[in-house]
């Protein structure tokens, strides 16, 4: 019997490894929400990301674009938060140096806002 | 008849035990080795590029067809002046929202019985709407087999360590079945197993490069393993790689830093590898424009014999992805420049893949005339640098009894709303039946960028260019700096002014011979997907169009398609002119004939149909009908 179990064992043995997902082992990710007064502290032209990070926690979302060519702020965040409208959408564009250049509010219903923006630097638009 | 009965003890005498050992064991391998089109047959993929060497023939004709108008999008009613869900001769069939992750490059695979789409994500982060988990971006894996309700599968996630140097953008999947082999072993350790090569990372620009090219094994859809890397020395600028199934030889874009190729505009070549067994590369060579090897100059104007060839900057730029057409017709095209500088090269296969099988310099540092040996045929682009070689796919025909072959070639746009002295990007046709004299088609002189296959940025199917002052094949019309009259809901003028870039991007690259030689399928940014009728290529005409809605609710906390604040990404524009923008990035078919886009904005993908008259130009019938003003969806 005890062979019997050894043999299945070891039939079964090679799913164990070919079924590991390439995945980080860690708990499921929670949304800071954020507040307008939080959001406010960003000095566009200025502030980091890594300072965003400290501010506002980790994003909800990220995005950056870059590829094969150079476009405008190409690496954006994104928060969450609530307001008296309900939930709404922090955008954080980035320029190529890592600062913060746009900030800007989806609210529950309407259009994007831009609630602050820096000059963009001026090697943009090159590729 | 009397039925044969073998005792037991007879079987277990030690020659016939024997015997029959030997059948068990070695017979399979025999079947398996050698025998790619009884493997094929089972495997279900088609034996056309990328996946065969059986190229299609087109048979083009010279039937004077009616140019269609193409009818104005409608706008969402929120008053946000977007673009809503717009369709001409084209059916939304299926959505997925990719748990709002970037993507640049869909692939669609018949694996066995199923067809399995590899989405293929920018950098970034999202969550994972089966673990929970906030993940890199990378692979999204979907099954749409049923097109109208795709399952997702899995997500193979990016470069780890950082929110945003992930990003896996190319993908192309081979089958071990179809895969040649060197041995039976090899040949049985591939059989029934599928393979994903992709891109890894975006390091591009950095003086330290993290790039990598992987290799998993994709045979469970839902448990993707890594199988290995190819470059232990990590790359920069990876990009559009081609994988030919049939032959294993997979074309690789990148740049290795330290072995000092020069470029201009994005720093990448071609690395050249034979991937038959996955598990174990081999390198084959390096290539690129001559002018790009070690050694050649880095600016200045470079004439011939220094840098012989079509360069239009010094260096030249950089590739940005190769398609070949296989065994069959011995030709790669390749497309430099992306989106300025642009140059397309056409290359004979057996000479690029042989004549540099030693010594060593020659695979990584080629001289001049290694570099020139395989080059059989080149040309520019129009308007001079405003427009650059991103996408160069052939089209083998026949026109009244005689071969003609034709090129599709894209430029990309780079720039959101429509950049002041920045040329509208277009596509275009060129017979390339003589290769060494490459001649423009379906040219249009009042069009900006001398091509019938372009889309106006007015909503009105007018462009709003002023000219570059040149004349000739260096004429360019350009956006002017007044264009845009910003966040003016109440009279929009067209897609410039939608936050986003506008212009086309690629074209789908499988040699489906549905739609070979009949249709340009191309992805146009805020314009959506873009349909031409190409079957008189010397009169291409738009024919169809589909422009997804942005998803403004469909992107929840937890990721997946829950209730929230919407996929879609803000895409800032002119003076900080932000919109949720729809972003079409790439076009692919499926062997069915269904059309994938992928959404550079986070939208999702979206599975068309064609219908009305671009169904009937592929179908050979009714193609005339002038009167054809197509549909509007409104959601």
């Amino acid at each position: 019997m005890k062979y019997v179990c050894i043999l299945i064992a070891l039939c079964f043995a090679p799913y164990s490894f070919a079924g590991t997902p390439d995945t980080p082992k860690s708990a499921a990710f929670t949304a800071n929400d954020v507040t307008l007064e939080m959001i406010a502290k960003i000095k566009v032209g200025d502030t980091t990301g890594s300072q965003i990070k400290e501010l506002l926690g980790t994003p909800w979302r990220t995005n950056n674009y870059g590829d094969c060519n150079v476009v405008d702020y190409q690496e954006t965040w994104e928060y969450l938060g609530h307001d008296a409208n309900g939930r709404f959408k922090i955008s954080i564009e980035f320029d190529e140096a890592g600062i913060a250049r746009i900030v800007a509010k989806t609210p529950a219903k309407g259009p994007v806002v831009v609630l602050a923006a820096a000059p963009k630097p001026s090697t943009q638009h090159q590729h | 008849m009397p039925s044969v009965r073998l005792p037991l003890a007879r079987l277990l005498q030690p020659k016939i035990l024997f015997v029959l050992l030997l059948l068990i064991t070695v017979a399979p391998a025999y079947v398996m080795a050698g025998d790619h089109d009884g493997d094929r047959d089972r495997d279900h993929s088609p034996d056309y590029p990328p996946y065969g060497s059986n190229v299609p023939t087109a048979h083009f004709d010279h039937k004077v067809r009616p140019q269609l108008t193409p009818p104005a999008v409608t706008l969402l009613t929120d008053g946000t002046g977007r673009v809503a869900q717009s369709s001409w001769n084209m059916e939304l069939v299926g959505y997925d929202t990719l748990d709002g992750r970037s993507t640049y490059q869909p692939l669609v695979v018949r694996q066995g019985d199923r067809y399995i789409a590899y989405m293929a994500h920018h950098a970034g982060t999202g969550i994972n709407r089966l673990n929970g988990l906030s993940e890199t971006n990378g692979t999204s894996l979907l099954d749409v087999t049923d097109p109208h309700h795709p399952v997702y599968l899995s997500h193979i996630p990016g470069f780890a360590g950082s929110l945003d140097a992930g990003g896996n953008q190319m993908a192309h999947v081979c089958s071990g079945d179809v895969l040649p082999s060197n041995s039976r072993a090899e040949a049985a350790r591939k059989r029934g197993h599928y393979y994903l090569l992709r891109s890894n990372g975006n390091s591009s620009g950095l003086a330290t490069p993290t790039e990598t090219q992987q290799i998993f094994d994709v045979t469970d859809t839902s448990h993707p393993v890594l199988l290995t890397t190819i470059n232990a020395i990590p790359y920069s600028n990876t990009h559009k790689n081609w994988w030919e199934c049939d032959t294993g030889i997979a074309y690789l874009v990148a740049n290795d830093p330290t072995q000092n190729w020069v470029h201009s505009g994005s720093a990448q070549h071609l690395k050249i590898y034979n991937l038959h067994d996955p598990a174990s590369p081999e390198y084959i060579r390096d290539f690129g424009m001559v002018g790009q090897q070690p050694g050649s100059a880095t600016s200045g104007t470079c004439t011939p014999p220094a840098c012989e060839g079509p360069a239009t900057v010094t260096p030249p730029s950089g590739i940005h992805g190769p398609i070949s057409a296989g065994t069959e017709k011995n030709r790669v095209y390749m497309a430099y420049g992306v989106g300025g500088s642009g140059v397309v090269q056409i290359v004979d296969r057996r000479t690029l893949l042989g004549n540099c099988n030693s010594p060593a310099a020659c695979a990584v540092s080629p001289s001049q005339a290694d570099m020139l040996a395989p080059q059989k045929g080149y040309f520019t682009l129009p308007g001079l640098a405003l427009q650059g070689g991103h996408t160069s796919f052939p089209i083998f025909g026949e026109e009244n009894g005689r071969t003609r072959n034709v090129l599709v070639v894209t430029s990309e746009e780079g720039g959101n709303e429509c950049t002041a002295g920045s040329a509208p990007h277009a596509v275009w046709l060129y017979d390339i039946t003589d290769e060494a004299n490459p001649r423009q088609i379906s040219v249009d002189a009042s069009d900006p960028a001398l091509t019938r296959l372009d889309v106006p940025d007015g909503f009105d199917g007018t462009f709003h260019v002023v000219s570059n002052g040149l004349a000739g094949a260096a004429y360019s019309g350009v956006y002017p700096a007044s264009l845009t009259p910003q966040d003016n809901a109440s009279n929009p003028n067209g897609f410039c002014n939608q936050g986003g870039r506008f212009g086309t991007h690629a074209v789908t690259e499988l040699f489906y011979p549905g739609y070979y030689g009949k249709l340009v399928i191309a992805s146009w940014f805020a314009g959506g997907v873009r349909v031409f009728d190409i079957r008189n290529p010397d009169a291409a005409r738009a024919i169809g169009y589909f422009v997804p809605a942005p998803n403004d609710t469909g992107c929840g906390p937890t990721g997946g398609p829950s209730a929230g604040p919407g996929c879609t990404f803000a895409n800032t524009g002119r003076d900080n002119h932000a919109v949720h923008a729809i972003q079409t990035n790439n076009p692919e078919l499926d062997d069915r004939g269904y059309i994938y886009l992928a959404d550079r904005a986070g939208t999702g993908m979206h599975i068309l149909k064609l219908t009305g008259a671009a169904r009937r130009a592929v179908e050979g019938d009714g193609d005339d009908r002038g009167h054809d003003h197509g549909h509007h969806d409104h959601h």
